[in-house]
């Protein structure tokens, strides 16, 4: 400011980029909601982009959008919305997080009651106006299948519903061509009554039954591995990737088999300690082998989206572990085993991982 | 009226801290303690521990038992306390010394500065970090003599990572294994110059067959014991017992028992 003249802004968008990859359906859930430095947010994008991966999913939390009825505020948004174009990556954005202004005092941010429902609808219409022409997926709500998910209430596939249709109009009548993603669900194998969860299955039937089929153009499905890898078989009591086909299959039954699924969560963890962790050297075969598995055999399929690229800071637990980068911007192994892969290397794509 | 409305907060302040300064003071001027004060009234020792990370703790035909079991047992005898273990899930071990259930944790507990505010860590007593493995004889002292080596690694471990890192500065040999047993295995059978595998698997292995030395430890991971913020004396306790058994060797004999 010295002298009138205004600072060169210290970070820029650049040029525009382009992925290459030999799999266009690669992808990963970044973590940028919290993180500050546009710098920070840039190199992690660039770093996807290296990586071979065209798609990402990002987490836009209404509350932070919206802090005030009617009043937004687009500044972080937008920085990785630009620089995610830049970098040549399709965006998904994840839409929740309710606002305390919407909801009663000592409520959760998951916790929205239907007569607020039009005020997420307001919001999804002034996201998408926002954004028409530089997002073209939006995910209502997430893991809607968990009771923390739906503001420590029992679970209400019904009342989703409701508001995947208020949420599916108010889109499209920002923007046409958006796309409307219904909500990844958790997978799990809770019976109906259960106090904290229900099955993932159940739920998108329940989903089907109170006529969401018209209110959503992809379905988002979250497709954790645990200890099993990607071709191990589904099976309605079993957690693994390929409870995907289960999840499609439903689609079919109802009619609905022509849509796409795009996998916006999943993955593999290698923490030492962990029970549902693999060994790394695991964890890299298997994370290859389900982005090739996605391409080669899952036409329905459009994208997968692996949790999570890097988080701002360390977690110090085990969900240190599902990342390809460090918070320090350490690339992590599994990266340059994933990146060789978008290149053209085939050595992971056997059964096991092999010495090399 | 701004001026005695903050005064009147000055004085409260006042008031709160210097309650404070009491209610952890005794008379005579030392730090209290209740968790240590309690030990020592009952005469127990209630230990948090995650019992499935063997050999540091495990249940088996014998019982509880393993390197921390070890440790505890001989922190009570120190202190002339008995010791109770409660075996807890490790992501709630935390909030059992939170809420008291336990006095301490002592379960192959990784350092993690971002709880430093929570509780309160004791000095390391073992460091699993990935350490730099060669054959009995061989004049590797260090990483920076792995240049044109071949070295073994565990793929997409941290040992891998450093080995890339490595590999950035010198001219090694990368050579990957799917754990780190076939690492050391490797190294064994002389298909490797040296391995760069986490501290545990080495100890193990070296326990095991002997024939390797671990020559440095190339990462860090401090194991330590957790107290409550609110239990200096506790705390300094722990440290003292440590630091004495570091001197006495009681850590070294341990780690020959149980790896």
């Amino acid at each position: 400011m010295i002298l009138g003249v205004l600072p060169k802004p210290l970070v820029t968008l650049g040029p525009q980029q382009k992925v290459e990859t030999v799999n266009p359906k690669m992808g990963v859930h970044t973590r940028l909601t919290d993180e500050v430095e546009e710098w920070k947010i840039k190199r992690t994008l660039e770093l996807v982009r290296a990586m071979g991966a065209p798609w990402i999913v990002e987490y836009f939390p209404w509350a932070y959008c919206e802090p005030l009825k009617g009043r937004f505020d687009w500044t972080h948004a937008d920085l990785v919305v630009d620089h995610a174009n830049v970098q040549g990556l399709t965006l998904i954005a994840r839409l929740d997080f309710v606002p305390p202004w919407a909801r009663p005092k000592n409520t959760t941010n998951s916790y929205l009651e239907r007569e607020r429902y039009q005020d997420f609808g307001d919001f999804v219409y002034a996201f998408a106006s926002h954004f028409r022409g530089r997002i073209e997926y939006l995910i209502i709500w997430n893991e809607p299948n968990l009771s923390s998910s739906w503001g420590f209430r029992p679970v209400d596939p019904e009342g989703y519903t409701e508001l995947l249709k208020i949420a599916y109009k108010r889109a499209k009548y920002a923007d046409p061509d958006i796309q409307v993603l219904a909500a990844g669900l958790a997978p799990n194998v809770a019976d109906e009554g259960d106090e904290f969860a229900l099955s993932d299955l159940s739920f998108l039937q329940r989903m089907y039954d109170a006529g969401a089929k018209e209110y959503f153009d992809i379905l988002a499905v979250h497709a954790y591995g645990n200890v099993f890898p990607p071709d191990d078989p589904p099976a309605r009591d079993k957690i693994n990737f390929a409870r995907t086909e289960l999840i499609h299959q439903l689609m079919v039954q109802n009619g609905d088999g022509d849509k796409e699924v795009i996998i916006t969560e999943g993955g593999w963890n290698d923490h030492p300690r962990w029970t549902k962790a693999v060994r790394p050297s695991q964890r890299i075969a298997y994370t290859i082998q389900a982005y090739e598995k996605a391409r080669g055999e899952w036409d329905w399929c459009l994208a997968v989206a692996f949790w999570a690229f890097r988080t701002p800071w360390p977690q110090r637990n085990f969900r240190d572990y599902f990342s390809f980068v460090t918070p320090e911007f350490i690339l992590k192994p599994i990266y340059e085993e994933v990146q060789a892969y978008a290149q053209g290397a085939t050595d992971w794509l056997e059964r096991t991982p092999v010495e090399r | 009226m701004a001026l005695r409305r903050w005064l009147a907060y000055i004085a409260l302040f006042a008031l709160v801290a210097l309650g404070l300064f009491f209610l952890f003071r005794l008379p005579g001027g030392e730090v209290r303690d209740r968790t240590w004060e309690r030990i020592e009234r009952q005469g127990v020792l209630r230990v948090g521990m995650d019992a499935s990370y063997p050999p540091f703790e495990l249940w088996d035909e014998v019982g509880l038992r393993g390197y921390n079991v070890d440790l505890a047992q001989a922190l009570g005898r120190e202190w002339g306390v008995e010791v109770d273990f409660e075996d807890i899930g490790f992501d709630g071990l935390y909030d059992a010394l939170k809420v008291e259930r336990v006095d301490i944790i002592i379960s192959a507990l990784p350092y993690d500065p971002l709880l430093t505010q929570d509780v309160a860590y004791s000095y390391s007593y073992f460091d699993a970090g990935q350490a730099l493995v060669v054959r009995e004889g061989t004049n590797i002292a260090e990483v920076e003599d792995l240049n044109g080596r071949r070295v073994g690694l565990e793929l997409g471990s941290r040992g891998d990572l450093e080995a890339r890192r490595l590999e950035q500065r010198m001219a090694l040999e990368r050579k990957a294994y799917v754990t780190a047993q076939e690492v050391l295995e490797a190294l064994r059978d002389e298909r490797v110059d040296a391995g760069i595998v986490d501290a545990v698997s080495a100890y193990q292995f070296i326990g095991e067959e002997g024939g390797l030395r671990i020559v440095q430890q190339v990462t860090e991971e401090p194991y330590v014991i957790a107290v409550p913020m609110k239990a200096p004396m506790l705390l300094e306790k722990v440290n003292e017992v440590i630091i004495k058994w570091r001197e006495t060797g009681f850590l070294e004999e341990l780690r020959e028992k149980w790896f």
